[in-house]
């Protein structure tokens, strides 16, 4: 007779595949479940950022900070290519009052541990050339990487397959079984699955499932649009972020609405992958579920990356794209039992920080399974 | 469905508007133009030293090939940008016709290398001798290649892949082979979508033209589905590769 299932995951991105890992892992009976594929939807469709000097002190940078030392050794741990690369990174200030923001940001970050520092323009371009003259300067921190997220969410699921996860493609959550106002199960397209726990891993699409339950989750789709380019030769040393990236996401209240730049929230965020393309993004757009990319907003991108790295102005861009980060009010991810439906256990609502903190989010989730 | 349209290749209806007859080919060598989508395009027309190519000045009109005007030099074969001009010859033997066509692939075949010749759609059709191999510079990069085959397969055979080769890259941009996509699908892959996902095959230069049907129709072998019922991939702008300076036009502000 096979033992019954300890947890049922909804979500087959970075983070449910993660948190498949981990419990499988830790010896739990696991069935992963996504509707479309494994990455198909936002961690299909982001950057690679492992970025720390993007997340606030506290508890959302100590969990920045264990998960990138995990990344570390990940690749070797699910024995899969996550092609990470610890090449540090930059965030770019173009404005004395940029790099006044920067520097408060930074004497925190560095009270909390993380080794960062501001770097004039002039020594800047000393560690990454193609930086326009004419910025300000960057704050660096050497510890900052980057990773493919498509192949981080592959690694999971196999790796979790291996330690016997099943992992379902092709198969909906449609909605919560509850008994006794505990989560015993998921109604699927294939039939009622029975579990102690479920995991509502489904990112954006998060709140859909708890609906029903009158429960309103604060996560709300935020598109940012990408540009892929032709595959060149080593042309950026770092991962790169600028100032308005963070403004964006921390100040909204600092941004400029009479500006379409700001309007569509664009933040410079450029990163040479393994295959030697760059991927330049990005807007933050609230506008629904649309996943195409406009106009004004590749443009707004491709002005943005050509004042602060005026080099790029002859690469050719093959392909737009554009993916659903999920948004939280506060910035911060939800993680952790749901009070209003036990048995229930969250983990959505990262929005730009799901591949920075998809292994501490795994291994914390799968701590939380009883 | 068939023709260009839908598939890429030539249909029934298609073939019998371009193809010569057997009293012509018997004749001696002849251009055979499969071009029958009305595109801005004309080459063929000034590649001819004989003026038996005839487009005119609305450079839409398919081109128009006097047959007797033809002397089968083969010259257009490789001006034709869309690798649609070929030439055909019946009158040397009794059993063998050549095939006249141009092949932009390395590495090239040798002469007498018995190669898979293959059809419009790239399906094996009958093994083919390798005749002659032209790469002169009057061809300016595209080598021309005739292969001797069965006289039946004279309108079939429109390309070949070199045996001895081994492993076929389906994704020419990333590099990713056959063998990998057939795994792909076995592993549960059921769109072309999710198929690049998983092997990167579509998500070099050419963003999939190339590879996308190709991937369809394993898809369609492994599974048994129809080919019209596999998801295409999602298009996604620029259409052609466009430099980041002309994507952000003029001004830096609105």
């Amino acid at each position: 007779m096979s033992k019954g299932i300890d947890v049922i995951i909804v979500g087959g991105g970075v983070i449910g595949t993660a948190v498949a890992y981990y419990a499988a892992k830790a010896g739990k009976q696991v069935v992963l479940l996504d509707r479309g594929d494994i990455a198909a939807g936002t961690s299909g469709a982001c950057d690679g950022f492992i970025i720390l000097q993007s997340k606030n002190p506290g508890p959302h940078l100590e969990l920045a900070l264990q998960s990138a030392a995990m990344y570390r050794t990940l690749s070797a741990e699910l024995d899969y290519d996550l092609e990470y690369m610890p090449c540090g990174g930059m965030v770019v200030a173009e404005t004395d009052k940029q790099a006044e923001l920067l520097r408060t940001l930074i004497r925190k970050q560095q009270a909390a541990g993380l080794s960062v520092e501001l770097l004039p323009i002039k020594e800047a371009r000393e560690r990454e050339p193609l930086l326009a003259e004419d910025l300000w300067g960057a704050a660096y921190c050497r510890d900052d990487a980057q990773v493919n997220p498509i192949r981080v969410a592959q690694g999971f699921s196999q790796a979790a397959r291996r330690l016997g996860a099943q992992i379902r493609s092709g198969v909906e959550a449609q909605g919560l079984i509850v008994e006794n106002g505990r989560v015993c199960g998921v109604k699927t397209n294939e039939g009622e699955l029975r579990a102690d726990n479920v995991v509502n891993a489904a990112g954006v699409w998060a709140p859909e499932l708890v609906a029903p339950f009158g429960i309103d989750l604060p996560i709300k789709p935020r598109r940012g649009q990408i540009l892929v380019t032709e595959p060149l030769p080593s042309m950026l040393q770092h991962v790169l972020l600028c100032a308005c990236y963070l403004i964006a996401k921390y100040h909204p209240e600092e941004l400029d609405l009479t500006d379409r730049q700001h309007r569509l929230g664009v933040g410079l965020a450029v990163e040479q992958t393994a295959h030697g393309g760059l991927l330049i993004g990005s807007t933050r757009e609230f506008v629904g579920f649309d996943r195409r990319t406009t106009l004004a907003g590749i443009e707004a991108v491709a002005q943005h990356a050509r004042r602060i790295l005026p080099a790029l102005a002859n690469v050719n861009v093959i392909r737009t794209f554009s993916g659903l980060r999920p948004h939280t009010p506060n910035g911060l991810p939800i993680l952790g039992p749901l009070a209003e439906l036990p048995g229930l256990i969250m983990a959505a609502g990262h929005e730009g920080d799901g591949i920075a903190l998809a292994p501490i989010t795994g291994q914390k989730v799968a701590e939380y399974l009883k | 469905m068939e023709g260009v349209k839908f598939t890429g290749a030539l249909g029934a209806d298609e073939k019998k508007q371009v193809l010569p007859s057997s009293e012509r080919t018997n004749r001696g060598p002849v251009a055979v133009i499969e071009c029958v989508q009305e595109i801005p395009c004309n080459p063929c027309e000034k590649a001819c030293p004989f003026g038996a190519i005839e487009i005119g000045p609305d450079i839409t009109q398919l081109p128009r090939l006097d047959l007797d005007k033809c002397r089968g030099c083969g010259l257009c074969v490789s001006k034709c940008p869309g690798l649609a001009i070929f030439l055909v010859d019946a009158s040397k033997s009794e059993t063998e016709a050549l095939i006249m066509m141009p092949y932009e692939y390395l590495p090239l075949p040798e002469i007498e290398n018995i190669v898979d010749g293959v059809d419009r759609t790239g399906r094996f059709v009958v093994k083919a001798r390798v005749v002659k191999i032209d790469t002169g510079a009057q061809r300016q990069g595209t080598a021309v290649v005739t292969l001797a085959v069965p006289k039946e397969y004279m309108h079939e055979v429109r390309s070949f892949r070199i045996t001895a080769h081994g492993e076929v890259f389906l994704c020419r941009c990333c590099e990713v082979s056959e063998s990998e996509v057939r795994q792909a699908v076995r592993e549960g892959a059921r769109t072309v979508a999710a198929v690049k996902i998983r092997t990167r095959a579509g998500m070099g230069l050419c963003q999939g033209r190339t590879c996308r049907r190709l991937i369809g129709r394993i898809i369609s072998e492994e599974t048994g589905q129809s080919p019209a019922d596999i998801l295409p991939p999602t298009s996604r702008p620029p259409v052609r590769t466009i430099s980041l300076d002309a994507l952000a036009g003029g001004e830096d502000n609105e």
